[in-house]
């Protein structure tokens, strides 16, 4: 059973993502399968797998992070309000990146130097960063309608390479093999020599340059920024990875390819649901349920028994 | 058999390709001790595991008192009067004491519903002076006790049922001399009252003298059993490994010619605990021993020595003035260290055994900022063939190596990262006797090439058998230095322990 396990947490996101294409393929038809809908479903899954690939180095070490919706708000405000006092377009990337990364720099400093769980100082940081963007909005919204969105060629190259830089670091450089090593067992690592702190705090910074992209890409597609941007992004980019197979005690098993599939299967899932006329209140439901299903498949419980072995 | 306490009747059990029992038989009298000892994978684990409703058997039978046994839970075996105390620890850590005493059974102590603290507390103390303990508070939440208490904990719920049978699976490695004394009363004690005890342990010396009767297995076969006036060293090796142990088990030489070089100096060294004003200096090429009763502060200095705990006061300074403050930079200037918590501190059970290897030598593998998996896999290809660790594969998970392969892997990770300055925590714990002749081996190589050795144990031939020179600590201090002679006695060395 456990082999079978094994087997399946490998190859079921995978074929989750193909069965949940040909089901939709055969139910909703050509309305799903066309190139514009494909195009749209990966554009709305842009986000969450912009970030997704980069929380994947966070959740390496065994690390979480509960602020990217947040941070991503406080990056796109800031990012909009500079750009309107100075007005070059180019501003925007580049301080949207750089607010993110400082918040994935205090959020990984934070918790690894003043040694505080990531799921509580991430929170807070998510709460610090909310409660900014009210502040600062309250119920107003900042306008870039000015500045057109830019193609979809552009956007997927940017994630494309992006995606290729995190995959290289996450398998090919002491960065990403040391987080690894740190979410097997971190007494192991600090033993062997690594400087874990630093490490971990690397991660954050990585998955802050994510959210910096994000941010960018989503403040240009929506056109306005105002106080519900990036509300519930960090449940779905943890439900994303979860469903892709990643594991979050960290760990050498961890992969990227994780993010894509995962947020791949929730969009598409989605948009299939809604192609082939399910109401919205049901979606929810259903997919619910595939989450469960999944995870019973997927995910290694603990045997039962009264002592360890 | 109708007057055993305990009888197994060809048992078998595989996991996976691996046979780790095969048809074996085992029978338990009344006020006997059974020894059971073997290498590490001989199956004596398995076995007792089953014994005490672990794990359940492939085929076979077992009958306790002529009745058929089959326990399907450790819950079931206590019933049936089998108590077993595993090599792990077998505490939950956020109870407390009396709690862990009493897990599962705390409907015994119900009042208007609730579970009575003071009833609980009071028997938990009777539980722990009955073994003769006296020094724990049952109210204390076990995680701030040590290794030793919890073993001792274990032992009191362990005996709270008055068993028939009880396991003892290599609980001494944990147990001061004082522990162990507690333990051996218990055992003496279960003995003269007709009942029955399985011990094991990889020390030969305490098992000849704790039983009446000794099994060796092999590979999961029984290769024999001995009386008491059968008992002897050499002849119980042999059995366990199959084959005469050739050569000697320690280094035979006693020429200390160590190198002029000071490769490591301790100055006033002092922790926050135990290591109180420590100063010594090692020689490159020597192998420096560290001995002392497990509380005298050995094991500490070793923690100390490479920075993963920190100096308050003093330091620890390197050949070229280097000053050790951390475990990066303790790895960086080529030191390395073998934990005496080898799962716990020393290797990522769950990761294959090319990552565990490579990792403290990855620094070195990165061209132009990447690290290319080829340099990776000749690196651990040339670890594993270096120190024949017995596997599958490279990929092959540490978790599922022996004790004594996993132990070769964390040799294997300072060897490949060319460490020049060793520090070893009892680096023969829990490991057989074949893979200790091998270890020893391997340390004196590394000495003859110029390696310096400090080698931290609570085993004194072990330390005489090895070290050029030898310091005892007592109370964190330096209490005695002695160099290699062959005149050198167990009796000398204790004298400055004590």
């Amino acid at each position: 059973m456990t082999r079978i396990k094994r087997y399946l947490s490998g190859i079921l996101p995978v074929a989750g993502l193909l069965i949940v294409f040909v089901v939709f393929s055969i139910l909703g038809g050509s309305q799903f399968y066309r190139t514009q809908n494909l195009m749209r479903i990966i554009m709305q899954a842009y986000t969450v797998m912009m970030v997704g690939i980069g929380v994947t180095m966070i959740h390496a070490h065994g690390g979480i992070d509960f602020s990217v919706g947040a941070v991503l708000a406080l990056s796109e405000m800031i990012a909009a309000i500079v750009y309107k006092r100075v007005g070059a377009p180019v501003l925007l990337i580049i301080v949207a990146v750089l607010v993110a990364v400082g918040c994935g720099l205090i959020t990984g400093v934070i918790t690894v130097k003043l040694r505080i769980p990531p799921f509580i100082s991430s929170l807070c940081m998510q709460f610090t960063c909310r409660g900014i963007v009210n502040t600062v909005l309250q119920a107003n919204s900042i306008g870039v309608t000015e500045l057109s969105e830019p193609g979809w060629g552009v956007k997927l190259a940017v994630l494309i390479g992006f995606g290729l830089i995190v995959f290289l670091i996450l398998n090919f450089t002491k960065v990403g093999k040391y987080n690894k090593a740190i979410g097997e067992n971190i007494r192991a690592a600090r033993s062997s020599g690594i400087n874990v702190d630093l490490y971990r705090i690397a991660a954050y910074v990585i998955s802050g340059v994510a959210v910096g992209l994000a941010a960018y890409f989503d403040l240009l597609r929506n056109g306005v920024m105002s106080t519900n941007v990036g509300y519930g992004l960090e449940m779905s980019v943890i439900t994303a990875v979860v469903l892709g197979g990643l594991s979050l005690s960290g760990g050498y098993t961890t992969s990227m390819r994780s993010a894509v599939l995962g947020s791949l299967l929730i969009i598409m899932m989605t948009n299939g649901l809604t192609i082939v006329g399910v109401p919205i209140s049901y979606i929810g439901i259903i997919q619910g349920i595939i989450f469960l299903l999944v995870i019973l498949f997927t995910y290694k419980r603990e045997s039962h028994g009264l002592l360890p072995r | 058999m109708p007057n055993a306490l305990l009888s197994v009747h060809k048992i078998n059990k595989c996991f996976g390709p691996t046979v780790a029992l095969r048809d074996v038989d085992f029978t338990l009298l009344p006020g006997e001790v059974h020894g059971l000892v073997g290498e590490n994978g001989s199956g004596k684990s398995t076995l007792t595991s089953i014994i005490a409703g672990i794990r359940k058997a492939d085929s076979g039978e077992m009958f306790k008192n002529g009745a058929p046994y089959d326990p399907a839970s450790v819950v079931e075996a206590q019933k049936n009067a089998v108590a077993m105390i595993v090599q792990e620890m077998g505490t939950a850590p956020e109870i407390t004491v009396a709690e862990n005493i009493f897990l599962g059974k705390e409907n015994a102590f119900r009042e208007k519903g609730l579970v009575s603290k003071k009833k609980l507390n009071k028997a938990a103390r009777d539980a722990l002076n009955k073994i003769g303990v006296t020094n724990i508070n049952p109210g204390m939440p076990t995680f701030l006790l040590n290794l030793e208490e919890r073993k001792l904990i274990e032992l009191a719920k362990a005996m709270v049922d008055e068993p028939d049978v009880l396991i003892v699976d290599e609980t001494t490695t944990a147990l001061s001399h004082d522990g162990r004394e507690l333990l051996f009363k218990v055992i003496e004690e279960m003995r003269k009252k007709n009942k029955g005890v399985i011990f094991i342990s990889h020390d030969l010396e305490e098992l000849m003298n704790v039983c009446t009767i000794i099994t060796v297995l092999r590979d999961g076969d029984i290769i024999g059993t001995l009386t008491k006036d059968q008992f002897e060293e050499e002849t119980i090796k042999t059995m366990m490994v199959g084959r005469e142990l050739t050569g000697h088990y320690y280094r035979a030489d006693y020429d200390c010619n160590v190198g002029e070089k000071i490769v490591l100096k301790a100055k006033n060294m002092t922790g926050a605990h135990l290591v109180e004003d420590v100063n010594f200096e090692l020689h490159e090429g020597e192998i420096l021993g560290f001995g002392g009763l497990s509380g005298g502060g050995i094991h500490e200095l070793g923690r100390l020595l490479f920075g993963i705990d920190k100096v308050i006061f003093g330091s620890v300074e390197l050949a070229d003035g280097t000053v050790i403050t951390d475990a990066n930079t303790a790895v960086k200037n080529g030191l390395g260290y073998v934990s005496k918590n080898r799962d716990e501190e020393a290797i990522m059970l769950q990761a294959s055994i090319r990552n565990n290897a490579v990792l403290p030598s990855l620094t070195k593998l990165v061209r132009r900022g990447m690290i290319a998996p080829k340099k990776e896999k000749d690196l651990a290809k040339e670890i594993i063939d270096e120190l024949r660790v017995k596997c599958q594969s490279m990929e092959q998970k540490v978790c599922f190596l022996s004790g004594g392969n996993k132990q070769k892997v964390v040799f294997g990770k300072w060897i490949g990262n060319e460490a020049n300055i060793l520090i070893l925590d009892c680096p023969t714990r829990g490991v057989d006797v074949g893979v200790k002749q091998a270890m020893y081996q391997l340390m004196y190589d590394l000495r003859c090439r110029g390696c310096s050795i400090i080698l931290i144990s609570e085993e004194l031939p072990e330390l005489i058998g090895m070290s050029d020179r030898l310091i005892i600590l007592k109370n964190g201090k330096i209490s005695g230095e002695f160099m290699r002679s062959p005149e050198l006695s167990e009796q000398d060395v204790i004298h400055a322990m004590i």
